[in-house]
Order: structure tokens, then sequence, then C-alpha cells
């Protein structure tokens, strides 16, 4: 509603036409009968009609063809309802057909327009139809170009998001620990296409030496972009990308830099991914390796972590010990399984901790350390434990298993020791038996000159007597030290304990209860017969000092072979048949202390003057001197068992020994070449031979007598001791004065034989043979069955 | 001022008739069909319409206001919340240039929409007063509901009575709410309620 000012009389019809057509929009008026009565300057330039060719028509007659039906009801309502209506370029677009002149040159374009109507009441009555036309021309193309704009922005956008998604996704796969190398690469080759502008039609191949990682859809074409594999300024690889279809021309081909970019990254993320799993790799065959070897090791390891936790029991420590990593998961559970004796677990704990600190301190192995350790079944071992870290968290500990070796050694120990010991007493009984030799000899010689006087008769007979007991004596030590002359042949055990039987008895006494359990197999042993008696009462009379207040004695026979466990624990013992004599008591039994000396010469537990402490050396000699062994099992109250291991002989009778006969002296001849190194034991069969008329010739050693044999043979008899000083024994003279003189008989004395025999490989029977010492009428006796043997 | 149930009811079913003009208006114009609600009318006091509008649309508004006169005057506008509004002219246009604000030309489009649901009301109850009611061009007008509605007015004051109708826009992509309001000084409410008691048969009983 426009109201004038009051100088409304100063307005006119043309300053109202001047007014509109100044206006910077178009001004349309339709009068209540349709036609146009207003059309201002600006419709005649945008429309390009002036007024005389609009004014008086109506619509339709202006505009041909507007077929707009909002305008039609926005013209009708405000004619009708007088109400005001606007019609908005993008509803509607160009609404009237209006045009925008060209500027600099250019051609004139549509026009864009916001129309606005309003009813105008006229004074007569009867609405009319105000229409503006308001140019936006300027503002459609500004929001048409601003919008695609942005929809192009969005497009450069949604394409680096993809890029940056498919990088991501790159990076997502290469870092899954759960996938291996080549599964890995066949994974990421499938986030690829999805990266690139086509995904539909974009393939991916992954090119390794050896390898090659391809998508489902893939297929060489010449739509090629390519990025090379590089690990340390190598090319190893290649990953390429392909477009299956021809797609318009970009940066690089149909590829954009952008793709460019996003596959050099892609292939160095690769190929450091390569080479991070290629490392990874080598450390994991190296860990496994290291695993294997320790698992393997001959040597028992355990593997320990810095928790306190056992990683592994290898397999050689869980075959020696038992335990096994489901029994014990803790080092804590350990040192309870281990070591369940509290104060020997305290004590070598101790000890232990101070050497993992001092190695721990010094980087170095722990020092060895070597304590006693409790298997799964319970059986102990000794062992030396060694640890070494490893890398800050795990610690390998190797164990050494030596209770094999600790046995050994004592053994070895033991058995040098008696060695030692044999040597000694041997040595000393036979110098010992030359001296007995000589008193022997001498005493007789004197006693043949003072035939007749009583008294020194006597004297000479005591003097004769203890000669024999010293025989007697040094005959026991030989015995131990395995040098006394043994006649073995093959003997019916059970016979011989049966014969002992009687004997037995009275030497036990009343209070001893003897029992013999006799074997049901033939028992048959290649021993010394007499030395077997010996040894058996011997025994008998060792347990019969145990039992002072009485008690049981057991003998047992049994045949039993031995396998190689057996005698590997028994030095001497060699894998076999055997006979085994059982000589149980129930007696006071030894001390641990007592059983480590009981075989040594002279050691004895009985009062001075009750034993000579050779009872069981002799034993120990007998049974070893006859390829066997003994045993000795004892406890202090619980009795002895020893165990006599005889070595079985083929089957056949025993040989009983000939009665002995009475020693028949005759008058002796023939020629005796003498060989003794030792002047005065030789004074003494000289002088005894001669007085009995043999012609006898003395050398000191081999050398001499194959001199005095080459001067005077023939010889009847070479009497020669065995040992001898100056290169050649007894046996080898005797094999020398043979070849010179085959129809020699031999006879040989020895204070010990065996070495020299054996060395010499040669059995000697016992009729060749005299014992030193002897007795006058022995060395005439043996002279003379020595003369009338035929063979030799 | 009281409205009685009569004169109400009159009302809604003349508002019913402007609402379905008004879709086939709208619809004659936009491509995607739009479906317009069977209306909720109330009498609001000036507070009320605030509080109401402060409720639902979070204090940011989007209103397009036609004054008009008639032996009644006052202001109608059609209200949205500022996010309802861009979703309808999304809706009606494709991409917005930005989806936070509308350009001019896009408030353009917003305006005219809602000039076609002002006018197709208006134009309504013009044939059912059977008086004409003159209303103005368009505005668009976007921020805080009680500066939009009752701005600096000499025509309003606290006992102006708003027409408040609630109308949805149903979509394709979903529905939207909005109100068309005649905001009606003491006057105009008086002139335009004898309008509507003109319209009804003579009371019998009462």
């Amino acid at each position: 509603m426009i109201k004038l000012h009051k100088h409304q009389n100063e307005t006119n019809p043309l300053l109202l036409e001047q007014i509109y057509d100044q206006c910077n929009l178009g001004i349309m008026l339709i009068h209540p009968n349709g036609e146009f009565i207003i059309w201002n300057q600006w419709m005649e330039n945008a429309s390009g009609l002036s007024r005389d060719d609009v004014l008086g028509k109506t619509l339709d007659q202006v505009f041909h063809k507007l077929d707009n039906p909002r305008l039609t009801i926005a013209i009708e309502d405000t004619h009708s309802y007088q109400l005001s209506s606007i019609l908005s370029p993008r509803l509607h677009g160009n609404i009237f057909p209006l045009n925008v002149k060209g500027t600099r040159g250019r051609r004139s374009t549509p026009m864009g327009q916001i129309v606005a109507l309003s009813p105008l009441t006229m004074a007569a009555g009867g609405v009319c139809c105000l229409i503006q036309v308001t140019d936006v021309t300027a503002a459609l193309l500004r929001e048409d170009k601003l919008r695609k704009q942005a929809r192009s922005l969005s497009l450069v956008v949604a394409e680096r998001v993809k890029e940056l998604t498919g990088l991501y996704a790159l990076t997502d796969v290469l870092m899954r620990s759960d996938l291996t190398l080549a599964k890995g690469l066949s994974t990421a080759i499938n986030v690829f296409p999805p990266a690139w502008s086509y995904p539909d039609i974009t393939c991916a191949r992954i090119t390794l030496e050896d390898f090659q990682f391809t998508t489902e859809n893939f297929k060489e074409t010449t739509w090629r972009l390519a990025s090379d594999i590089v690990i340390k300024s190598e090319i190893i690889g290649t990953v390429e990308v392909f477009y299956l279809k021809e797609t318009p021309e970009r940066d690089e081909g149909p590829f954009r830099l952008e793709e460019r970019l996003l596959i050099n990254e892609m292939s160095a993320n690769i190929g450091t991914y390569i080479e991070r799993k290629q490392s990874e790799d080598t450390l994991r065959k190296s860990r496994e390796s290291f695993r294997l070897i320790i698992e393997r090791s001959p040597v028992p390891m355990i593997i320990t972590d810095s928790d306190g936790n056992i990683n592994l029991f290898n397999r050689k420590f869980v075959s020696l010990f038992g335990w096994t990593i489901d029994d014990v998961r803790t080092t804590d559970e350990w040192w309870l399984a281990a070591y369940p004796d509290s104060a020997y677990r305290e004590s070598v704990a101790s000890s232990w901790f101070d050497a993992v600190a001092e190695a721990t301190a010094t980087g170095i192995e722990t020092a060895p350390q070597e304590w006693r350790l409790t298997c799964k079944k319970g059986d102990v071992r000794e062992v030396v434990f060694q640890m070494v870290q490893v890398t800050e968290d795990e610690a390998v500990i190797v164990l050494h298993d030596i209770t094999e070796r600790k046995k050994l050694e004592e053994q070895l120990r033991r058995s040098q020791k008696m060695e030692a010991v044999g040597q000694l007493t041997g040595g000393i009984a036979h110098d010992f038996n030359n001296l007995l030799n000589i008193v022997m000899g001498k005493a007789e010689i004197l006693g043949i000159k003072i035939e007749g006087n009583k008294n020194a008769e006597r004297d000479i007979e005591a003097i004769i007597g203890a000669v024999q007991r010293g025989a007697s004596l040094t005959e026991r030590l030989l015995a131990f030290s395995r040098q006394q002359v043994l006649s073995p042949q093959p003997t019916a055990v059970n016979d011989l304990v049966l014969d002992l039987d009687d004997m037995l008895r009275r030497t036990l006494g009343e209070t001893v209860e003897l029992h013999t359990h006799l074997g049901t197999s033939p028992c048959q042993a290649l021993i010394d017969p007499h030395q077997f008696e010996n040894a058996l009462l011997n025994l008998a009379i060792n347990a019969q000092h145990a039992m002072p207040k009485g008690g049981r004695l057991t003998i047992e026979t049994a045949d039993s072979t031995q396998d190689e466990i057996f005698a590997s624990r028994h030095e001497d013992l060699t894998p076999g048949d055997y006979v085994v004599v059982t000589v149980s008591d129930t007696g006071t039994g030894m001390s641990p202390v007592v059983l480590e000396k009981a075989f040594d010469p002279f050691f004895t537990t009985k009062e001075v003057g009750e034993g000579s402490g050779l009872g069981l050396s002799m034993v120990y000699g007998f049974a070893n001197q006859s390829n066997g062994c003994v045993t000795l099992q004892s406890e202090e109250g619980h009795g002895t068992i020893v165990k006599l291991y005889l070595p079985r002989s083929p089957m056949g009778v025993s040989e009983k020994d000939p009665e002995e006969e009475t020693p028949q002296v005759t008058q002796g001849s023939g020629r005796i070449l003498l060989v003794e190194d030792d002047e005065d034991v030789r004074e003494i069969p000289t002088s005894i031979l001669r007085d009995e008329g043999y012609e006898v010739f003395e050398a000191g050693d081999g050398e001499e007598a194959i001199k005095l044999l080459k001067e005077h043979q023939p010889f009847d008899l070479l009497f020669t001791d065995v040992v001898l000083p100056g290169g050649m024994n007894g046996v080898e003279i005797a094999e020398e004065t043979k070849r010179l003189q085959p129809s020699i008989k031999v006879l040989y004395t020895t204070g010990y034989a065996e070495d020299a025999f054996v060395s010499a490989g040669k059995q000697v029977s016992d009729d060749k043979l005299l014992s030193k010492p002897y007795r006058r009428a022995e060395l005439l006796e043996k002279v003379q069955t020595a003369l009338e043997s035929e063979d030799d | 001022m009281p409205v009685s149930k009569l004169q109400k009811d009159a009302l809604v079913e003349f508002l019913n008739v402007a609402i379905g003009r008004a879709a086939r208006a709208l619809n004659l114009m936009v491509k995607e069909e739009i479906l317009l609600s069977i209306p909720n009318v109330d009498f609001l006091q000036r507070h009320e319409v605030l509080a109401r509008l402060n409720e639902t649309t979070g204090g940011v508004v989007s209103a397009i206001q036609q004054t008009f006169e008639s032996s009644f005057s006052g202001d109608a506008f059609l209200v949205f919340p500022e996010n309802q509004s861009l979703k309808l002219v999304q809706y009606i246009i494709g991409d917005l240039i930005d989806e936070e604000s509308m350009t001019e030309l896009e408030q353009e489009t917003m305006t005219e929409v809602g000039n076609v649901v002002l006018n197709a009301c208006m134009s309504s109850l013009s044939d059912q007063l059977n008086q004409p009611i003159q209303s103005s061009i368009p505005l668009f007008l976007s921020g805080d509901p009680q500066e939009i509605l009752f701005g600096p007015h000499p025509r309003q004051s606290d006992d102006t009575l708003v027409m408040f109708i609630t109308v949805m826009f149903q979509m394709k992509s979903g529905q939207i709410g909005g109100y068309i309001m005649l905001v009606l000084d003491m006057d105009s409410a008086n002139n335009f309620l004898g309008q509507i008691d003109k319209m009804l048969p003579p009371p019998n009983d009462e």
C-alpha cells in the first residue's frame, strides 16, 4: 500500500513513469481484465519487446507457450484472493523468456529470475497484479559454479581417501603377525585394486624371485603401472597394477600422479615387510635350532627364565632323572622335588645362589657344583651342575651325571690299593721265602751233622717248625697278592662243600648252626680245590668270630650267568658263566669303614694275636687269581654276605688228588745245572744235592747257565729259579737249554712263580715246580721225579 | 481468549481443506511427492508458542513470513527447525552447496515452498470466510524464534493469539515436522472468531 507524501500534488503520472523506468527490476502490471497496463524500461531491455508491443495484450498473447501452472495459479491468487506469491528460479527455471545482455562482446544469455506477484487495488475497484522480476543470473551462475566445485572437490577427496584407505589396509595386513610371508603377500595383493580409480577393472601382481602373487582377476594388459621392491638398494621384485580396459589418459598413461606415488609407497612398505619377515624367519629358525640343540643334546639340560619358570627339561634330562615339565614347573618346585631333605636342600641352595650371583657379576658360567640329586623314582644320583645365562631372560643349566664315574673311580682306587698292597706283600713274601729257604736248608744240614744229640735235634726241629709257620704265612700273603701257585682244575664245588661239612661244623662250634643249600645244577668251577677249601674255612672262621653269641651260617651254591653290567661293576670280571658261592652269617656285621678295609692284608677287628688279618685278603686274592671275584655286603647288626664268583668249567669229573706218597729218598746220580741268583740261597740245594751224590754246576743267571751248558753238556737236569735278573728268566733258560740239549729235564723253583709263567704263556705242572721254602726231602723227591719223567 | 469447541472444530475443517490445497500446489512444482498430514490445531499464547518451539527445534528456526490484511490482520508463518528446513530443501532440489546453511537462491526456494503452503491456507480461509485476505510478498527469516516471530512489532502484545497448526511433511526419505502459525492481535483475533461464528449454524439449546 503506497502512501503518498503531503506533496502528493506535486507528483504526476510522468514522475511515476520515470520512477518505474529507473527501477533496476522488471515491473509489469496486469489489469483485472488480463491486459498489460505497465511494462517498464527494464522489461523492454530484457525481453526485447517495447511497451507498444505489449501494452493492451494479455500474458498469453505476449508470451506464447509459457505453460507454467504455478504462474497461472499465482496470478489467479493475486486477482481472486489478493494474495502475493513468489516464484524462485530453482523450481521454475527461467519463468519469462528474458535475456541478459552480453558483456565484453559475449552473446546475451537467458536470465535467471525471481518473480514476485502482488495485488494492487485500483481506486475504481478491481485488483491488478503487479509482477516484479529480479535478475539473479549472476547468483545462479555463481551457485552453479560453487556446486560444481563442491562436487569435484568431494570427488578428489574421495580419491585421496581411497588411496589412504588402501595404504592403511596394506599396513593392517603387513602388521599381522599370524601370517607367513607368502600368506601376507597373497592377502596384501587384494588391497591394491580398491585404492585405484577404477577398482572394478584393476588387477595387481607382486613378483618376487621365486613367487608371484596376483589378484583373482589378474590379466596382463598394456595399461601398466609398476614399482620395484627394493631391499638394501637391491631390487628383489616388482609390484604392478594393470587396468583391464582402456580409460582416459592421465598423468602416466591412464594413471594419475597420485597413483604413481601410491604404488611407490606400497612397494616400499612391501619391501620393508619382506625384509622384516625374512629376519624374523632367520631369528625363528635360529631359535628353533637352538631349542633343538638343547632338546636333543646328549647332555642333560634345563632352561629356566627370570621369573623362575622351568621352560625345558631336555630329552636326556628326562631319561636320566625322570622329572618332566609336568612334574616340576618352577624352580621352587624343583628345589623341593630334587632335594627332599631340607637340611641338604638348604646347603645346596645357599652354595648355588652364591655361584649364580658370582656368575652374574662376572658374566660367565657358574663354577661346577657337585650334588646328590633325587630322581623321580627316588634313586639318588651324583650330578655336577653348571649354569650359564644365555639371554637376559633365559638361563641354561647343564648337568653332568657322574654317578657311574664315581663308582668306577672308587673301584679303581680300591683295586689300585689292593694291587699296591699285593705287590708289596708279594715282594716281601718272596724275599722272605728265600730267607726261610736258607734257614730251612741250613737247619736240616745241621740236623744231619748233630745226629744223636737229642737236645740239639729238638732245637733244630723247633727251627724247622718256625720256618714252616713262616712259610705258611708267606703262602697266604702270596695268595692275597695273587702270586701263589694255583693248580686250577675242574672242581665240583658242591662235593667240596659237602666234604668240608664236618670240618666246618667243628670250626664253628656248637652255638652256630650250619645250613647248606647246594645248587641243583652241577656247579663245577675251574679252581684250585685246596685254595677253595682254604677260602671257605677262612670265611667260616670270620663268621664264627662275628657270632660270639651264636647264630646261623648259610652256604649256598648256584650256577649263574653274569652280564656286562654286572661285570662292569666288578673289577677284573668278564661277563660269562660263574658258580656263585654265597656265605652269609647272622653276626654283628661291619660298619662302612670296616667294610672298606676288610680285604686289606693285616687289617683285623680281632684282638691282637687272635687273627692274622690275612683271611679275607687270601679269599680276595684267590677269587681274583681264579678269574672270579668276591663281593662283600654287610651292615652293622645285620650280618654279612660274602659272594664268591668262580668261573664255571666245562663238565668233567674232578680229579681227586692222588694219595700223597711218603717221599722216598734214594741215592741220586746225575749232572744237574743249577741256576739261582742269590748265592746264599743257591748254596742250600747245591750242598744237599752234592751230599746225595749229584754232580752240580752252579750258575747265577741265564747267560752263565748257557755258557756252562755249552762247556759241560750233556746235563740230566736243569734246576732253575723262575725269577732271575740279567734278561733271561727261568722259563726262557729252560727253552734255550732244551734247544741246545733236547734231552734235558727241567725243574723250577720259585718264591712266586705266577708272573713268570704267565708272561711266558706257560702252564707248569705241579711236579715240575718246587715252591720255596722247601724241605730237603721235598727237593730230593722233586729232583728224582723230574729225572725219571718221560716227557718234557 | 477463549476459543469455543465449535469455533475450533470449524477451523480444523477449514484447515483440512487448506492443507489439501497446499499439498496439491506443492506437488505441481516438485518432482518428488510430498504428502502433508492432517493438521493439529491449537490456540496458544505467545509464551506457550515459544516454549513449544524451543522444545522441538533446539532454538534455531527457519521461517517464511507473510503479513496479511483482511477484516483481521496479522502475520502468517511457516516455521521449521533449521536442520529440518535444510532437509526439505535438499529433498526438493538435490545436493546443497553447503550442508549446514542455505545459499541465497536455496533460501528463495524455501521461501516459495512456504509461500505456496501459506497462500493455500489463506486462499482456503478466504473462500470459507468469503472475504478477501490480502497478503504481502513472503520473506525468509532464520534465527531465534522469539526474535523472528515476536520481534519488535507494533501490533503484538502479550495477549496476542497464535493459531498454532502442526503439519507433518511426509517425504520418501522420512518426515519432517513444520508449523503453520497465524499470529493475530487482540482485535484481529476477535474479528477472526467473529467471522468464524458467522459461518456456524445459529445456536439452538444454548
